[in-house]
């Protein structure tokens, strides 16, 4: 436009910017078609629910024998766990409950270690109830 | 150049036009996105985390678990399996149709008022003195087919198969009839496979 007609710079100016503001919005209508997908992937990949119901079923477990921390039936539901968790889901799992009387408790409460383990993620948990 | 030195602001407005529309082509060509195959990572966690939020409303009892005696309803319904020897009393053999009730008017709940299209078949996976992983058809609403892209979301459930109540007939839960679990407390893995159909 050098030396031809130097007029109506501003039209030329704004009509810059808008298409300017047109490419920002594309690059959004871009990226949301996929939002979500790597935190998607990653909420596959890691077992939270897998774990989650686990350690629900602990504490279940574990207060079912109430009174009675070292109940003989924990032995076949530990079995259960590992044998349907391995076969089933690829992954380790183990628990064990007891009472325990941490300095800080006042009196005796359930004690339950978690051990999870797919191969990819690994969760130990050691939880007073 | 040296002798005839005009005409360089053409030059430099023609090289910014070129780079305009390099950058317009190259935004333009980015702005379009294929949704593949390769992409429904997205719509299988909504759907897995779905099933599981649905499982886990239904293993949680009325009260809080501290109450031995409470059991969920999923314990029950899975534990109420018993196959009728003859016309069976109560809820005993009522299991998997109540299963199937709360599971799809949890799972298909829309909050437009309509209902989803959600299907499932729900197995239970459990461990005897003889096998290490035995299973047993719980409830379905119809069988899968090739076609259906499904998920998988299970449960742990902790039932109290001693059998210390109820007819005496009943032998265990029994889908077929012979008694296939051990008489005792145990963990039993519910299975359900989710799929759009």
């Amino acid at each position: 436009m050098a030396r031809l007609n130097d007029d109506a710079q501003w039209i030329v100016l704004m009509g810059f910017l808008i298409s300017l503001a047109f490419f920002f919005l594309a690059i959004l209508l871009n990226q949301s078609v996929v939002v979500g997908q790597t935190t998607a992937e990653g909420v596959l990949e890691f077992p939270k629910n897998d774990i989650r119901d686990f350690h629900t079923e602990v504490v279940r477990v574990s207060q079912a024998n109430v009174g009675n921390f070292s109940d003989p039936r924990s032995q076949g539901i530990l079995a259960d766990f590992q044998n349907l968790s391995m076969n089933r889901k690829g992954a380790v799992a183990s628990f064990n409950t007891s009472s325990a009387q941490p300095g800080f408790f006042t009196a005796k409460v359930y004690k339950i270690n978690l051990h999870y383990s797919n191969g990819v993620s690994v969760y130990n948990e050691t939880a007073y109830y | 150049m040296v002798d005839h030195a005009a005409g360089q602001l053409y030059t430099i407005e023609g090289i910014a036009a070129a780079l305009i529309m390099l950058v317009t082509a190259w935004i333009v060509l980015g702005t379009t996105t294929m949704y593949t195959p390769g992409d429904t990572h997205i719509s299988d966690m909504q759907l897995e985390q779905l099933g599981s939020d649905v499982l886990a409303m239904m293993d949680t009892p009325n009260t809080s678990l501290e109450n031995r005696a409470q059991t969920s309803d999923l314990q029950k319904f899975i534990k109420n399996n018993y196959s009728a020897v003859s016309s069976p009393p109560g809820d005993y053999h009522k299991g998997p149709e109540l299963f199937n009730t709360m599971f799809l008017s949890y799972a298909n709940g829309l909050t437009n008022g309509r209902a989803d299209h959600l299907q499932y078949a729900a197995t239970v996976y459990y461990r005897n003195a003889t096998t290490p992983t035995g299973s047993y058809e719980f409830s379905r609403t119809r069988n899968i087919t090739p076609g259906d892209h499904a998920v998988r979301v299970t449960r742990w459930v902790l039932i109290d198969n001693t059998i210390t109540s109820g007819p005496t007939d009943y032998k265990s839960l029994t889908p077929a009839g012979t008694a296939i679990l051990d008489r005792r407390w145990q963990e039993v893995l519910v299975e359900v496979l989710i799929w759009r159909g």
